[in-house]
């Protein structure tokens, strides 16, 4: 789910120094009147993580991971905004439920990549207060293009993204976290899918002229290759870092190839005039397919 | 990552069960075996796993995604399953899935319990919304399984006099009551009235409820198999079942647990 907003991150305190004493000594925790303070969002502890890495590139590596967490950390909210519009559509406890799991599972997210931010940066790091998400009263149509446009395609990116990073990284504390997080940003992905579906067949022939209106926003081709990796996206892909230039190279090609064609599917699979696709984006800079 | 082609397939999988679950109609996943009934206007053969022929094609990275429509089954896959082929624990295949009317039927008590809940309970600073609604089956609340329901998954054939006593005492919590709505005609069930016995110990609560298979076919196989009248039961849990039940299928947003292969003369009467 694409993050609404992101905070700063903001540093952390260090860890008490007496675990006990803080663990039993709660009443002066909570009557005190102390201001809010960022905590450390990381219960993991990945102080070893990375160590090979030259200083420059640790340091790029933290900043990439301080960013990955903070768009984790608000995607905890954005799906809670889900959660809302879904129970707003009266939508089934099936789609609540995975929405639920899936924000709790970018908690995690977010806990695991601040601590491999912490542990880069040499110190705590936590997010900061985020602002509050407005909930927003929407219809199927309006559900369906904005689950289609922010997951659909994003959640995929992102699960592939993870995957790749785990597969380059060197560290295996953090091929485990992408290991992770690829495992559950597929399954946000097939709620994405899930519900616009479900949204679908509930609204009728708005949620499918939306869904064409998007469908149409998404190239029909793609280059037939990927360009490969410069160097330095390699040094970080090492690190367990995808840079936004990585996922340029890939969005056109995973819209072309699987996202466009399954909504295409979709919408035929289901009852309902079904437009013609488009001609090809007049624009758009790929080498068919076919020219392969 | 899989595949664009694997992706494809698991994502438009994924989209088509949304649309099931908006018609109210069950297609059915699980990691182990499907079973579904596909959304009107689908081609039945494309989403129906034909039991043990089924494929669950999976989920791409996690495998913990309970899997996708199976495309594969083709339309003698169903039969094949009604015929009695039998799954690795030693119970017939599943045939398919719970017709809409008998789901519904099914679900029937869930909404009856609903409508004496008090549904506005829990976070006090939230309203309760539009106020009280009648209440989709699916929407029911989902108590959790008691531990006496749970024996049911222990149960093996020899048991079986064992469950009847225990249900007619009350103690597995189990209604019969709307079976006598859910025996399709032409079945060739047998109504429940005809089983006093079951219905007098009947449990007024609806923690569970037995439906019976309207797939005459498959008991009839099953009977074969048997050496005497059979019939299957399907048990349903409002929440999540315990694991390792013998045979599963989400039907509905409900999980529906075959709880045993009975036998038809100690328990709603006969085959035709």
């Amino acid at each position: 789910m694409t993050p609404p907003v992101t905070t700063p991150p903001v540093a952390a305190p260090p860890a008490a120094a007496t675990p006990a004493a803080a663990s039993t000594d709660t009443t002066a925790a909570t009557s005190a009147a102390t201001p809010p303070v960022a905590r450390s969002f990381a219960p993991p502890v990945f102080a070893g993580v990375l160590t090979s890495l030259p200083e420059a590139l640790r340091a790029q590596a933290a900043d990439a991971w301080v960013d990955a967490a903070l768009a984790e950390h608000a995607s905890v909210a954005s799906f809670a905004r889900f959660v809302q519009e879904l129970m707003y559509l009266a939508a089934p406890p099936e789609l609540i439920v995975a929405a639920l799991d899936a924000a709790r599972e970018e908690v995690e997210h977010a806990q695991a990549s601040f601590a491999i931010a912490s542990a880069l940066a040499g110190e705590p790091l936590g997010p900061g207060p985020l602002p509050v998400v407005e909930p927003r009263e929407v219809d199927f149509a309006e559900l369906a293009r904005t689950t289609f446009d922010e997951a659909c395609l994003e959640e995929t990116l992102g699960a592939m993204a993870a995957q790749e990073a785990a597969e380059r990284c060197v560290d295996p504390e953090v091929r485990a976290v992408l290991e992770r997080i690829a495992v559950e940003e597929a399954r946000h992905a097939d709620l994405a899918w899930k519900a616009i579906g479900w949204a679908l067949a509930s609204g009728g022939a708005a949620v499918r002229v939306a869904l064409e209106e998007a469908r149409d926003t998404l190239p029909l081709s793609a280059p037939a290759r990927v360009e490969d990796d410069d160097e330095a996206t390699e040094a970080l892909l090492r690190a367990g870092v995808i840079t936004d230039a990585w996922l340029a190279r890939r969005r056109d090609h995973v819209a072309a190839t699987v996202v466009r064609p399954a909504l295409q599917a979709l919408l035929e699979a289901t009852p309902g005039p079904v437009a013609a696709p488009p001609a090809p984006p007049a624009a758009h800079s790929g080498k068919p397919e076919g020219n392969r | 990552m899989k595949t664009a082609d694997d992706l494809r397939t698991r994502f438009l999988s994924q989209a088509l069960l949304g649309t099931a679950l908006a018609v109210g109609t069950t297609l059915a996943v699980s990691a182990a075996g499907c079973s579904a009934t596909p959304p009107p206007g689908a081609d039945a053969t494309e989403h129906q796993a034909g039991g043990a022929s089924g494929a669950a094609t999976g989920s791409a990275t996690d495998g913990s995604t309970g899997g996708s429509v199976a495309t594969d089954a083709t339309p003698g896959d169903s039969a094949a399953a009604d015929a009695g082929a039998a799954a690795d624990d030693g119970v017939p295949a599943d045939d398919g899935a719970v017709p809409d009317e008998v789901a519904a039927e099914q679900l029937a008590p869930v909404e009856q319990l609903a409508a004496g809940e008090d549904r506005g309970a829990g976070m006090g600073t939230f309203t309760t919304g539009t106020g009280p609604q009648p209440v989709p089956p699916r929407m029911a609340p989902d108590p959790a399984p008691r531990p006496e329901n749970v024996r049911i998954e222990e149960l093996e054939p020899s048991q079986l006099t064992e469950f009847v006593r225990r249900m007619q005492a009350g103690h597995l919590l189990v209604s019969l009551r709307q079976l006598a709505n859910r025996v399709p005609p032409g079945s060739g069930l047998t109504p429940p009235e005809a089983c006093p016995a079951v219905i007098q110990g009947m449990s007024p609560r609806h923690d569970m409820v037995a439906a019976v298979t309207p797939y005459p076919t498959l008991n009839d196989a099953l009977s074969e198999r048997f050496g005497e009248p059979m019939c299957l039961y399907w048990v349903s849990w409002y929440a999540a079942p315990p694991p390792a039940f013998l045979g599963r299928a989400l039907v509905d947003g409900h999980t529906f647990v075959r709880a045993h292969v009975v036998r038809t003369t100690a328990w709603i009467g006969r085959t035709a």
